[in-house]
């Protein structure tokens, strides 16, 4: 019985923190303007962090290191240096969109001015990484973040044309008003969304500070290949009720706001709620993810000591950054900059930042000299073969859409 | 960087860059310590090489980053460093006691003292916030 | 120096697009008439939000506070979106397109001032003249929409 209750837990911590600020507008914004043309991204997308989070989590259970830990040895300092600084450019980036979408969740709620929020935010995002046992935060947020299931249900209860909206997600085509750089241009964004860096250094720095071991491993791919599609689902939702609600009505997305309307349409104030409970945990959580992310990888380049499995003051160096982090988002937000810009900006950049992350996790969980007899099998190595040469197509691909898309526009 | 060398388990060969380089160093309990950022060779009366000593910190990384990053970060780590001539983080090869995913050495992190930036943050600014030693 | 560069490059592009949306001439007619399109299409996103909120508001589906923010965020684009627009220097001839979309804009701002004032009173015969104001309003950006089209 508690096995079952521990898979469970995991499964559904795994679903409720899958979804991140970056998910909720990219997708809402997607399904207002494309429907469901784009879902195959997602799709795809998920699939891909599956096969990469999948390896990382298994480097970091049988051979006790994070993935990040093992990329200096196997590409050199100066490769590894280069490799730091785009992800925790791409990391703090995230970071700071997420403390943003912190305070707009909350100004959703109360009517308070997000900027007086932000400070609070970043506080109480410190406060948690300084003192809030690891496990707590996962399990916490993970299951909060399930209230987004509002959004599926909101699906259900517009009482959509099930079929038409099969035959959209299946038949991607791009709408006759829309361009092709500018669907191609979402396209990166969303699969930037789906895929973004931090996940995979995150899971993999949490499966050594939850000390998995081998006999780990079969729990931590059923969070994996169980929990991130559902996860994903949950995207695919949120883009479907935009697709049924803004896409009519001619609303584009650049607030918060309105990402949550279609759930108001369909389940009236208690739904609303519900979706604001799920933005506040999805944002939060990731919050929390990406600040001990930025954390991590520094931490793991130098061979600082890391994590919230020992007491601070001996991972002083670690804990400075992340507080440096937090102060640094909150002034980055304190100039009035948009979250939702930010949060646009992030995805795509995560984009162009996907080959120098996921290139090393393929190395290193090829190496006999970490994983033993674990190395990756036939499988793992082609479909990971397949996404990294899809991930640098997408990288390459991705700033010069945004300039001649004027990022969308 | 060529030589071979057996730095503890007597008979097993290992690679100097392969199994040390850029490894991270643990101490027996586990504790993480730094990375080795570089290796101190040494001529043997035979005449080879051998791994004499591991190097840590910005003083031994900096040479490895080479070009004008490498300088600069050598030179901002001898204006900090209190020592007027400072040398880099040393732990002698004897001190090594296992090398798998890590490279194990004998002391304590904190017996070791070799690592002033994380001492010098911990006294200043997180040992100073309430809650700093409580465990999880 | 490769590794600085691949790490200032995104910050760059960022700075550079940012520098580049402060100061947009229209470069010939056809651009001046794609940013009007495009100006009228987001003030009518803007208005139909407004709209899709009021009507919650006044069915009881939605809370007083996050229909607050919408309104009002919706409000404060209208304005961004007039002065952007406003301060486009216009090609000869355009003239009176830049009038009418600069209206078409201000009256939307006008509508959705309504809606917000009335979200905020939460008076039923405000947010019914709100519905309307903003239903006309809708209908004169459609129009808009498809003459420029």
């Amino acid at each position: 019985m508690k096995k079952v209750f521990s898979i469970a837990l995991g499964v559904l911590t795994a679903i409720g923190g899958f979804v991140d600020i970056g998910d909720m507008v990219t997708n809402s914004l997607v399904g207002a303007r494309f429907g469901l043309s784009l879902a195959w991204v997602v799709v795809v997308g998920v699939l891909g962090i599956c096969v990469f989070a999948e390896m990382s989590g298994r480097v970091a259970a049988v051979s006790g290191r994070a993935t990040f830990d093992l990329v200096r040895e196997r590409l050199g300092p100066r490769v590894g240096l280069a490799n730091l600084l785009a992800s925790m450019a791409v990391t703090l980036l995230t970071f700071v969109a997420e403390i943003g979408g912190v305070a707009l969740a909350l100004e959703l709620a109360t009517s308070v001015n997000y900027l007086l929020w932000i400070p609070l935010v970043a506080a109480a995002v410190w406060l948690v990484l300084w003192r809030t046992k690891f496990s707590i935060i996962e399990n916490v947020f993970g299951l909060l973040g399930l209230a987004l299931v509002v959004f599926a249900v909101a699906v259900w209860q517009l009482g959509p044309d099930w079929g038409m909206l099969w035959h959209d997600a299946t038949h991607p085509t791009k709408p006759g008003t829309e361009g092709l750089p500018t669907y191609l241009y979402y396209a990166v964004a969303l699969f930037g969304a789906a895929m973004t860096p931090y996940e995979v250094f995150f899971f993999s720095s949490g499966g050594v500070e939850e000390r998995w071991r081998e006999s780990d491993l079969t729990t931590m791919r059923n969070n994996v290949f169980v929990g991130f599609p559902l996860g994903g689902l949950l995207s695919l939702a949120i883009a479907a009720t935009a697709a049924l609600v803004l896409l009519p009505a001619g609303i584009q997305v650049d607030t918060l706001g309105q990402v949550g309307l279609p759930v108001a349409v369909a389940l009236g104030k208690l739904g609303l709620a519900v979706a604001l409970l799920g933005f506040f945990a999805a944002t939060f959580g990731a919050a929390c993810e990406t600040g001990l992310s930025v954390g991590y990888s520094i931490a793991q380049y130098f061979g600082w000591q890391w994590g919230k499995y020992v007491r601070p003051r001996q991972a002083a160096r670690f804990h400075l950054v992340l507080l440096l982090s937090a102060v640094i988002a909150a002034a980055v937000l304190l100039t009035t900059i948009d979250p939702i810009k930010v949060t646009e900006y992030s995805v795509v950049f995560s984009a162009v930042a996907l080959p120098l992350t996921y290139f090393p996790i393929l190395v290193v969980a090829n190496d006999p000299d970490y994983m033993g007899n674990r190395v990756n099998g036939r499988l793992a190595n082609a479909l990971g073969t397949v996404y990294l040469v899809l991930i640098l197509i997408v990288a390459l691909a991705a700033i010069p859409l945004m300039i001649a898309t004027k990022a969308g526009m | 960087m060529t030589p071979n060398d057996t730095p503890a388990a007597p008979g097993r060969q290992y690679d100097a860059v392969l199994h040390l380089l850029d490894r991270q160093i643990v101490d027996p309990d586990d504790l993480l310590i730094a990375k080795v950022d570089d290796l101190e060779l040494t001529r043997r009366d035979d005449g080879r090489w051998a791994v004499s000593a591991i190097l840590t910190g910005p003083g031994a990384l900096g040479p490895r980053l080479h070009g004008r990053l490498g300088e600069w970060v050598g030179a901002v780590w001898r204006r900090l460093h209190p020592d007027a001539d400072p040398a880099p983080g040393r732990i002698p090869i004897s001190d090594v006691i296992d090398i798998d995913s890590a490279v194990t050495v004998a002391r304590h992190r904190d017996a070791l003292q070799i690592d002033g930036l994380e001492i010098w943050v911990r006294e200043h600014v997180v040992g100073r916030l309430p809650g700093s030693r409580h465990a999880e | 120096m490769r590794p600085t560069w691949r790490s200032f490059g995104p910050a760059l592009l960022v700075a550079g697009q940012l520098l580049a949306g402060c100061v947009t001439p229209a470069t010939g007619a056809d651009s001046y008439h794609d940013k009007a399109s495009t100006t009228v299409g987001a003030a009518a996103s803007e208005v139909a939000t407004a709209q899709l909120t009021v009507r919650l508001v006044r069915r009881d589906r939605i809370q007083k506070p996050y229909a607050d923010e919408t309104v009002t965020a919706s409000e404060t684009a209208l304005g961004s979106i007039g002065n952007a627009f406003g301060s486009v220097q216009p090609p000869t001839g355009d003239d009176r397109l830049r009038d009418e979309v600069t209206t078409l804009v201000s009256d939307a701002e006008d509508a959705v001032a309504h809606a917000r004032i009335a979200v905020r009173r939460g008076d039923s015969r405000d947010l019914a003249d709100a519905a309307r104001e903003l239903s006309r309003s809708a209908h004169q950006l459609a129009k808009a929409q498809q003459a420029l089209s």
